[in-house]
Order: C-alpha cells, then sequence, then structure tokens
C-alpha cells in the first residue's frame, strides 16, 4: 500500500480565512501519516484535524482505523480541531492521544474536559463515543506504535512543547512544530531557572540534531522571515534560514516549511520559501513550501513526490 | 449606523476555497455609529482578528458584546491587536452574574498551556468587564442594545439593536427555533417591531433531521419563525463549516421558494447593511 503523509493545515497561530491566502491554506497545524491499512497517525489537532475527522468517516465508513494523535502542545492553534472531530462520535473508535508528561495537573485529558465542557461546547467529554486513551509520553524515550519507532525531541516552545522523530519503513520523518531557534529561550523562561540558558538551548539543540539525522522529510516551523525574527526571537517561531542550515547539519532531503503566519498572503509566503531556495547552498536538501491538502507518497525507495 | 461583517461561520473556521464567498471566519459584527467614537463588535470569533487589524490610531474605546462563550465566538479576542496598546480601553459584555465571572469565563482561553499570555490580565490596555442579565438595556455611542434570552444551552443572549434613526435589528446567532416555548415566544416579540432579524441558520432541513436538539436551526425552522414574527427581512448566519457557497445558495434559494415574502439574505463577509 501506499503510505501517505497528508498536510491537514500548515497555518501558524490562528486559522484565517482570506482569498489571498488560498494556496497555503488556512487551517492550523495537523498532518497524518498512514502507517498501515487500518492505522493512522496523527500530527497535532489545529483546525486541520476536523477535515482529516471527516476523511477518515469517508474513507472508512463504519469501521474505524486506529488513530494515533501526537500532540506537540496544547496552544489552541494546534488542539482546536479536536471538539470537531468525527471520529470521536463513532462507536467502534479506538483514539490514542500522545503528549508530553507534565509536573502539574494539565493532562491532555484534563484540556479535553476544559474543551467539551458546557461554558464553552455543546458536547459533554462523557457523551463521546469513541474509545479514548491518553499517553503522556517522556523526552526522548522512544515508544513504538504498529511498525512505527517514535522519539519524542524537546522544541524550545511554549512551556513544555515536544517535536516528534518517527522511524518508519527504514525512513525517518521528523514533524519539528513549533519552535524558535536554539539561542533565545522562549520568553526567557526555562524548566528549571538553575539551569543556564545558554547550555540548555545547546543541549536540546544538539539532541535534536543527533536524533534528525539522515532524516528524509522533515516539517518545520518556519513562521518569520529573518526581518521580523530581529524582534521577535523569544516568541517561540522559527526562520527558513534557521532551517535550512539545522537541517543540512542532519543531511536532511526534503524539507518542508510550514507554520505560515497568519498575517503572511500567498505573495508573501511564495516569496519567503523562494529566498530560501536562494539561501540553500546544498544540493542535496530539496525546499518546499508546506501547503494544505499536500499528499507526499511515501515510497521505499530513497525518494519523495510532493 | 451600519453593520458590517466580519465572520459569519459556526463552529470552527473554515478557510477553504469553496466556502470563501459567504467567508470562514466565525462569527464578528461591527455596528459602526453614525457619529463613531469608538469600535463596537457583537461577538468576538475570528473575524474580530482581521477587524483589529485595520483601526485607525484616533480610536481608543472599543466594546465587544458577547452573545455566549462557546469557541467559535470568543477565539478572536486573543489575536485582537488593541489589546496589546495601553492607549486603549476595552469593555467587554457578556452573560454573567459579575465581573470576576464574566472573565473567569474568558480567562480559560488564556490558561498557560493555552497561551503564552497566561492571563487576560496581560494586556497593556484597559479592560472593563460589562455583566449582564436578561431583558437589560444598554447605550454605546447612541446605540442602544436590549438582551433576550435565546435557546442555546444554558445562557446565551441575543440583541435588539436600535441605532440613531431608530431602526433596528435583532441578533439571534446560536439560537434553535421550538415553537410554543417560552424563549420563541419572547423573541417573537422582539422580532415583530424589528426592521431585521439575524438568526442562526446552521443547518438545511436534511441535516437538521439528525441534529435537532443541539441548539442550532434549520431553514424551514427559522423560516416559521420569520412568518409568524412578520418579520420582513431575515438574515441567515452561523453556517455549517462544511457547507460550501454552493450549499448556502440551496438554503436561499428554497428559501424564496418556502417563504417568498421574506427577503431572505445570506450574510457573508464584507456585507454592509445600514440601518
Amino acid at each position: 500500500m501506499i503510505n501517505n503523509l497528508v498536510f491537514w493545515g500548515v497555518r501558524g497561530s490562528f486559522p484565517i480565512s482570506s482569498r489571498d491566502m488560498l494556496v497555503y491554506g488556512g487551517n492550523t497545524s495537523c498532518l497524518s501519516l498512514q502507517l498501515d491499512e487500518d492505522t493512522v497517525l496523527v500530527f497535532d489537532a489545529g483546525s486541520g484535524f476536523k477535515n482529516l475527522g471527516e476523511n477518515i468517516v469517508k474513507t472508512y465508513k463504519n469501521k474505524p482505523p486506529e488513530i494515533h494523535v501526537l500532540v506537540s502542545h496544547f496552544m489552541w492553534d494546534h488542539i482546536m480541531g479536536i471538539p470537531f472531530f468525527k471520529p470521536l462520535d463513532m462507536p467502534g473508535a479506538k483514539i490514542f492521544f500522545y503528549s508530553a508528561k507534565r509536573d502539574d495537573h494539565f493532562s491532555l485529558k484534563e484540556i479535553f474536559t476544559v474543551q467539551h465542557s458546557r461554558d464553552y461546547f455543546h458536547v459533554d467529554f462523557v457523551e463521546l463515543a469513541a474509545h479514548l486513551v491518553f499517553y503522556s509520553v517522556q523526552c526522548y524515550q522512544p515508544f513504538k506504535i504498529k511498525n512505527a519507532l517514535i522519539t519524542p525531541v524537546v522544541l524550545n516552545h511554549a512551556d513544555i512543547t515536544y517535536g516528534y522523530i518517527v522511524e518508519f519503513q527504514g525512513k525517518k520523518i521528523a514533524y519539528i512544530c513549533d519552535t524558535a531557534p536554539f539561542h533565545t529561550s522562549f520568553l526567557g523562561t526555562l524548566p528549571n531557572p538553575k539551569y543556564s540558558e545558554k547550555k540548555y538551548m545547546n543541549y536540546i539543540g544538539n539532541r535534536l540534531v543527533e536524533l534528525m539525522k539522515g532524516a528524509s522529510i522533515v516539517y518545520v516551523d518556519a513562521h518569520f522571515n529573518e526581518t521580523e525574527y530581529k524582534d521577535k526571537h523569544h516568541w517561540g517561531h522559527s526562520t527558513p534560514e534557521y532551517m535550512i542550515k539545522l537541517c543540512n547539519l542532519c543531511g536532511v532531503t526534503n524539507l518542508f516549511l510550514g507554520h505560515h503566519a497568519p498575517e503572511h498572503n500567498d505573495e508573501f509566503v511564495d516569496k519567503m520559501i523562494a529566498d530560501a531556495k536562494k539561501i540553500n547552498q546544498n544540493p542535496g536538501l530539496r525546499i518546499f513550501g508546506a501547503k494544505e491538502n499536500m499528499t507526499i507518497k511515501i515510497v521505499n525507495e530513497n525518494t519523495t513526490h510532493a | 449606523m451600519q453593520l458590517k461583517f466580519w465572520g459569519t461561520r459556526g463552529d470552527i473556521p473554515a478557510p477553504e476555497r469553496d466556502k470563501i464567498k459567504y467567508g470562514g471566519n466565525t462569527i464578528c459584527l461591527e455596528l459602526v455609529a453614525d457619529k463613531p467614537k469608538s469600535k463596537i463588535y457583537l461577538d468576538a470569533g475570528i473575524g474580530l482578528m482581521l477587524a483589529g487589524r485595520s483601526i485607525p490610531a484616533e480610536i481608543n474605546d472599543f466594546h465587544i458584546v458577547l452573545s455566549h462563550y462557546h469557541w467559535d465566538h470568543i477565539q478572536g479576542i486573543l489575536p485582537f491587536v488593541p489589546f496589546f496598546l495601553p492607549k486603549n480601553n476595552i469593555h467587554i459584555y457578556g452573560y454573567a452574574h459579575s465581573e470576576i465571572e464574566l472573565k473567569d469565563y474568558l480567562n480559560t482561553l488564556y490558561l498557560y498551556v493555552f497561551s503564552p499570555l497566561r492571563t487576560i490580565d496581560f494586556y497593556a490596555a484597559k479592560v472593563y468587564y460589562h455583566p449582564l442579565g436578561i431583558n437589560q438595556d444598554f447605550v454605546i455611542d447612541g446605540i442602544q442594545f436590549s438582551t433576550i434570552q435565546l435557546d442555546h444551552g444554558d445562557f446565551t443572549l441575543g440583541y435588539k439593536v436600535t441605532g440613531e434613526k431608530g431602526l433596528s435589528f435583532v441578533y439571534a446567532s446560536d439560537n434553535e427555533i421550538r415553537p410554543g416555548s417560552r424563549l420563541y415566544r419572547n423573541l417573537i416579540e422582539k422580532s415583530k417591531s424589528s426592521n431585521m432579524v439575524i438568526h442562526n441558520c446552521k443547518f438545511n432541513d436534511a441535516d437538521y433531521k439528525t441534529h435537532s436538539g443541539q441548539g442550532h436551526s434549520s431553514l424551514s425552522t427559522v423560516l416559521h419563525f420569520a412568518k409568524e414574527a412578520g418579520v420582513k427581512r431575515l438574515g441567515l448566519i452561523h453556517y455549517h463549516p462544511n457547507y460550501t457557497d454552493n450549499d448556502v445558495d440551496k438554503m436561499l434559494e428554497q428559501a424564496k421558494t418556502l417563504a417568498p415574502e421574506i427577503q431572505t439574505i445570506g450574510t457573508r463577509e464584507g456585507m454592509q447593511i445600514n440601518f
């Protein structure tokens, strides 16, 4: 079978509907990867998650697949599609959610309860038909989902944000969103105030480089251009230029630039992608602007088709 | 006054090519007074984010009047640019028993796991909370508001809004028509004397069959209400996020057949109506 990687939402921060943003699309973060005929792996549950859900219902009719959702963090643009995910209403559906282990009381289950409370939504959490399982995962501790090995990596964004590296059919696919370059920590905060910012940034940056080595497909946060980044280096988002550098350190072959800012129209993103291609000196790294509904066929040879 | 539409979609933004005519941004309407001193918005869906991008520098006062706190009606508050400027005064109105309760409803948006801002108090602007009850009247910039209890969850408000010239409209973005109920009769009373009604029409008749009782209305039930209230001009709003422009056009065609005496309009982003 063909294992497709599909982009259901590549917009950053907030969904936006605008005539001049239809090429890259306005739905927020959600990617899916077909692991086998009955298993769908999902990266994040932004507004694009709703469209993925419709597609799953259409494709599988009354026999829902196993759905495994890797959640990077809980900011709205990464979870807002959850209440509108049709398979939640499918009896017999099994949906597994994975997110970072936390020290506070905010498990993903807690988030679900908030999202589905009567004040904010018309369906209560307990009314959902699907069988839901919530897993807390630990950074740098690999775990298996069917035939895929997943390693969560710490990113530089929000309080705790994970990227996910998936090893699957001899290939490495990485979802690195959201993150700022590993220079200045997000809003100046560190997981432990005793840490040195420089040492911590170096550590998580180096771990990522080490784990992403040889990845064939990498989806990244490329929210800002270099000018915007100058004033916003602590905002938790990266630039195409930084991501190209990072991916070239890892020998990545296909880089998809995503998490487009809701202020950037198609023309602006086109220019960012064109500039990114000019900057890149390495012919072994192919660069693409991630677009909504883009499907990448993952074939066994060392090639991909966008 | 003038009414401007920044977002008309229900539930969740639907930014797709085949929905661009009616628009994919969630609900936000703007009211422009004849002599505007401030900016006034009805509901704060993602349309509010777009509205906030083009504010003249001389405007310092903002009024955001909310129907209820479901996500699609408040999600535009987070990225609303005027919150970040210390010169601004922002007034928020919504159903609550106290200022603290109203603030609490909104503060969930800012829980530290959801947003880097961590609290609604983060903002540089001064924010004022105005809790509202049922059948409460208030005036902003010469525009009169009167609250109406709607049939959508526990505490959803509609508004009868009357402009400077005495022309008015009823805004009921989230409401289920249940003929005979107390809330239904109340809405009929408020609508009788107004020049237009803007009402929820999330479902076409076929889809409503499996979705009744969820607090949203269908074309036929809205038309039934409009006929009984003698509404001459009806604006549909809160379209299902899966409905394409074509689907909405079909409902409007049907409305012409089912209720030729009513002028039924599909509200859409960018539309302006004068009162």
